[in-house]
């Protein structure tokens, strides 16, 4: 029983640390409001970015998973600390929260909760053995055991050589590392428990976005576009959909690409085709596509994403100025592009 | 993709790939129809979104003619189809549905509308059955067989060694390492997918050493298939294998125990043997 409350807190916390680095986010765009959300959605991102930041530095430097794991907390605590202090300052609502949410959504919250909580128990109770969760979940148990960053090949336990191109930018499993050394949970658990069922509430949350986007703030509309989304998604089953990762294989750093990355992109496009001038949204995909390269290496295509969904506006409005914009907004992915020729020709090699 | 190459398909690579991704779902053509109402319906604005998307990603990433000569000088050709997660279908075509039954403005009408758009989904859609099916439900917290957890027990409660080296079948060779770190693999990952079947590992040939000798052990362990004895004892020597974890149902236990390998621990699936490597 204690087990399934630490999986509840571990779970509930990492959803708020999430939703403490969108209010620092938001504020930094100067909004005085934090919707609940939106925070998360657009912290999720934030949070990621940062810790692709850290974690990859000492990666190859040779750090341990104990010091990532103690810079990282003190960062958490830090970014924790400054939204409180925002929150604080922030626009109180006048309504009461209960009335506000239930005059936004009425019956439709309802739904929405139904909604995300059965998808929550699907990737809860589900139990897959797909051949690349030796290495998402494999990854963090070596770096548990060995107290290092990567240095060793999940799949059999020797010490690499040289790190592989194919994973050496991709951290995400070094953060589920990272919340193992802090809790004492198994990497197991931690990967395809709590952060399958919180991935699964930020995806939804996203998709929530999406939808205020589409239709002008209209939460019933959104809601309806949440649950529309997570039927299509459970109907959409080939072994390659996005839908399919999304409840099979939730916890693996590709299936966030395809599902939370993707959403996240659209969203920006969207906001953008409203405002190519909004410098905040196009910071915002930056940092989504930062984020994205900690999850998967085929964050390379996802460049194609952002242009598909602001090119030709930006063409045909005359904006030129935002392809400037939008150059910058995939930096992060060339430098992975980049990177990864570079090592896989052998150009750079990075020593373990 | 497993089993489409764009030396067998050419320029029809990425309608394979698109029949393979979809299957026989439908949600792919409504999608399309809600782009064409986007096109020549002025007044929707919100879902020209998906038509630049649609159009950007068919004049690049799905032509055919740039996939055919730019995908394989990436090596890109075996994970081609991630490519179609660009693409938003499901948001579009929720977006689409709801636009539909907004349009309507009767109440009635509109709930009637909403759920033969859902049966219409439900329908016409590929059900993920599997999340659903009670064989899937996991039989402990970490989600791997109690069968994994036994054999890690036994085998270090038998163990001198901190890192044990061990030999798994097919599927708890996938998940050992993701349970116990502590455990060092004797079968390299690619070599048994491979040698499953995968094509997208990689090729081995005999001319490797080390996936020829990991082969005789797997042709024993998960293929029960006629190795000479000496010969398997060699590979078992070269991978430096302490301990096999093998099924209660594997046909050779006999076979196994004439190699060496001494039984110590059973629970009713999984029987533990004991190796001397000799190096």
């Amino acid at each position: 029983m204690s087990l399934y409350i630490s999986i509840l807190l571990w779970l509930a916390l990492q959803i708020l640390i999430f939703g403490c680095f969108g209010i620092v986010m938001l504020r930094l765009g100067k909004r005085k409001k934090y919707p609940f959300g939106l925070s998360v959605a657009v912290g999720y991102f934030g949070y990621f970015a940062l810790f692709e930041c850290i974690a990859f530095p000492m990666k190859i430097f040779h750090g341990s998973l104990t010091l990532l794991a103690a810079a990282w907390a003190a960062v958490t605590a830090a970014i924790a600390l400054l939204a409180l202090w925002c929150l604080r300052s922030r626009e109180k609502n006048k309504k009461h929260m209960i009335s506000a949410v239930w005059g936004e959504h009425s019956f439709w919250i309802f739904a929405v909760l139904v909604c995300v909580g059965l998808q929550c128990l699907m990737v809860v109770f589900y139990q897959d053995y797909s051949a690349d969760s030796a290495y998402y979940v494999g990854e963090a148990t070596t770096a548990v055991y060995t107290d290092t960053l990567s240095r060793y090949n999940p799949y059999s336990g020797f010490l690499l050589e040289t790190f592989n191109p194919r994973y050496v930018f991709s951290c995400y499993p070094l953060h589920n590392a990272v919340i193992c050394r802090i809790s004492g949970i198994h990497p197991l658990i931690q990967a395809k428990t709590i952060m399958a069922a919180g991935n699964v509430i930020v995806g939804n949350m996203i998709y929530y976005q999406i939808g205020k986007a589409l239709f002008q703030e209209k939460a019933k509309a959104s809601d309806a576009m949440v649950c529309l989304i997570c039927l299509i998604q459970l109907f959409s089953n080939t072994i390659y959909t996005a839908g399919t990762f999304f409840f099979t294989r939730i916890y693996e750093g590709k299936a966030i690409l395809a599902n939370l990355v993707a959403g996240m992109i659209l969203y920006c496009c969207i906001r953008l085709y409203q405002d190519a001038e909004d410098r905040k949204i196009w910071l915002l995909l930056f940092v989504c596509n930062l984020a994205s390269i900690a999850f998967s290496q085929s964050a390379m295509f996802f460049p194609a994403a952002a242009a598909a969904g602001t090119l030709p506006f930006i063409l045909y409005r005359r904006k030129w100025k935002q392809i400037g914009w939008l150059m910058f907004s995939v930096i992060p992915n060339l430098v992975l592009i980049v990177g990864y020729f570079l090592m896989k020709t052998g150009v750079i090699t990075l020593y373990v | 993709m497993a089993g489409v190459t764009i030396q067998e398909f050419g320029l029809r690579f990425v309608q394979e790939c698109m029949k393979n991704y979809w299957g026989s779902c439908l949600f792919p053509a409504f999608f399309l129809a809600g782009i064409l109402f986007s096109i020549f319906y002025r007044k929707e604005k919100e879902g020209r979104v998906f038509v630049a998307y649609t159009l950007i990603l068919f004049l690049t990433v799905y032509n055919p003619l740039l996939v055919k000569y730019v995908i394989p000088k990436l090596n890109f050709e075996a994970v081609y189809y991630r490519f179609f997660w660009l693409l938003p279908v499901a948001a579009g075509l929720a977006y689409y549905c709801v636009r539909l039954v907004l349009a309507v403005s009767n109440k009635v009408l509109k709930g009637i509308l909403a759920v033969l758009i859902v049966l219409v989904l439900v329908c016409t859609g590929t059900p993920l059955k599997s999340v659903m099916a009670v064989e899937n439900l996991p039989e402990n917290a970490y989600k791997v067989p109690d069968d994994l957890i036994f054999a890690c027990e036994m085998i270090h409660q038998d163990s001198e060694k901190e890192n044990p080296r061990v030999v798994f079948d097919q599927g708890m060779n996938t998940l050992a390492r993701q349970y116990d770190a502590s455990l060092i693999l004797c079968l390299n990952r690619d070599f048994v997918l491979f040698r499953n079947g995968s094509t997208v590992v990689g090729h081995y040939t005999e001319e490797n050493d080390a996936y020829r000798l990991q082969k005789r052990i797997m042709d024993v362990v998960m293929f029960q298939e006629e190795v000479e004895i000496p010969a398997f004892q060699r590979a078992l020597n070269y991978v430096k294998a302490d301990y096999l974890v093998i099924p209660v149902a594997f046909s050779k236990h006999e076979y196994l125990q004439a190699a060496g390998c001494e039984p110590f621990a059973e629970n009713g699936n999984y029987v533990i043997y004991r190796y001397k490597s000799e190096t």
